[in-house]
């Protein structure tokens, strides 16, 4: 009845509603009462707009747009080098971080200095070479050296990138709001 | 200037071009989320905020398609968006307050010059179907788009629309009549013959 009210089947088909319809008197009321929803639809105003719809659109735009970070282009080499940096960065620090806590500072000093004994080298220089080796170690994994400068950087940069992006686009669509 | 220049001219920056194409689509688009929503301030809102959305996803436009059902598609989603956060925060405050949330309030003079007595039975009736059943009836007769459009607008299958637009009519035509299904729809005659004319195409006997 659906695709009749659209105009959608064929002669045929619409023959055979209409005879059946003709013969069916509960069938009828329903097509009688779907004619009458068809009716009302078609006959629905549109609703009238207020005038300064087109204006206030435009508007919303613009705000928008004032507020938004101007679209810059980057490179892709660039986004790609800068995520591998955070990453690697990043990775560096974790992998430090696990030498230091889990493999004890002891255990490289004694690894060390029991490779030097082997290697027929004198106790006393041993002993210095790999004392000297310790605590450039631990030089290397306090938070002030290069290597957790660089990933504490990376991942600075990493999180700071990420809310400013998200401040700046929920600050925009509110104030468009 | 036809559609597709402007359209070029927008994504070129144009934003008088986008002017234009909101002047030429804010009746259909603002009518489409009253119809949707209910209410005159709230489709207003979401009016705008379909062709901010418009245009700021405006190089996702396939201009092979046409830029109406591309519209169309981008309010409806959002109006059924609203419906459901709406639906979210008054089941919410209705859990708070235990006021009825089905009272707006008093209707602002936009909605009075528009509703006379049958307008708003029918927005009411209307208003009580399943979103997605609203949709479609409102693309059909409100938009007038052909079955293509609306299969494009909505992502369904042919199949399902056909289906959709049949229960909703059948639904509206129920809450019109006070909430009684005609007799045929009581018994399931209905589907019974639609059926058939999906089917073989041979009508016999109910």
């Amino acid at each position: 009845m659906s695709l009749h009210l659209d105009g959608l089947l064929s002669s045929e088909e619409s023959a055979a509603l209409e005879n059946h319809l003709a013969r069916c008197s509960t069938c009828w009321e329903h097509w009688q009462a779907l004619q009458h929803i068809d009716r009302r639809l078609r006959e629905a105003p549109l609703v009238a707009l207020s005038g300064d719809f087109v204006p206030e659109v435009m508007r919303r735009i613009s705000l928008y747009q004032g507020f938004a970070l101007p679209a810059v282009r980057v490179p892709g080499w660039a986004i790609l080098g800068a995520s591998a940096l955070a990453v690697v960065s990043s990775a560096a620090w974790v992998v430090f971080a696990a030498i230091s806590v889990y493999w004890q500072m002891d255990t490289v000093w004694y690894l060390g200095l029991s490779a030097l004994k082997s290697a027929g080298v004198a106790l006393a220089v041993a002993d210095a070479l790999t004392l000297t080796g310790r605590s450039l170690l631990s030089e290397l994994l306090a938070p002030t050296t290069v290597a957790g400068l660089v990933s504490l950087s990376g991942l600075s940069v990493l999180v700071l990138g990420l809310w400013l992006r998200l401040v700046t686009r929920y600050s925009a669509w509110r104030r468009a709001a | 200037m036809d559609e597709g220049a402007l359209v070029t001219r927008a994504l070129a920056g144009d934003q008088q071009a986008f002017a234009a194409l909101v002047e030429a689509y804010q009746v259909p688009v603002y009518n489409l989320s009253y119809r949707m929503l209910g209410n005159a301030a709230e489709a207003e809102d979401a009016a705008q905020e379909a062709f901010l959305r418009a245009y700021l996803q405006l190089k996702t436009y396939d201009p092979a398609k046409r830029f109406s059902t591309w519209l169309f598609s981008i309010a409806a989603h959002y109006c059924i968006d609203q419906l459901r956060r709406r639906r979210f925060s008054w089941s919410t405050l209705e859990s708070l307050t235990g006021r009825d949330s089905q009272d707006h309030g008093a209707l602002d003079p936009e909605e009075r010059a528009l509703n006379n007595e049958e307008g708003r039975e029918l927005q009411r009736a209307l208003m009580l179907l399943p979103e997605n059943y609203r949709l479609v009836l409102i693309l059909r007769y409100w938009q007038d788009l052909s079955y293509e459009e609306i299969m494009a607008v909505t992502r369904i299958s042919e199949s399902a629309l056909k289906t959709r637009l049949h229960r909703a009519r059948e639904m509206l035509a129920e809450k019109m009549r006070g909430g009684r299904a005609t007799p045929a729809m009581a018994q399931g005659l209905v589907q019974a013959v639609n059926r058939k004319e999906e089917g073989d195409g041979v009508l016999s006997e109910c």
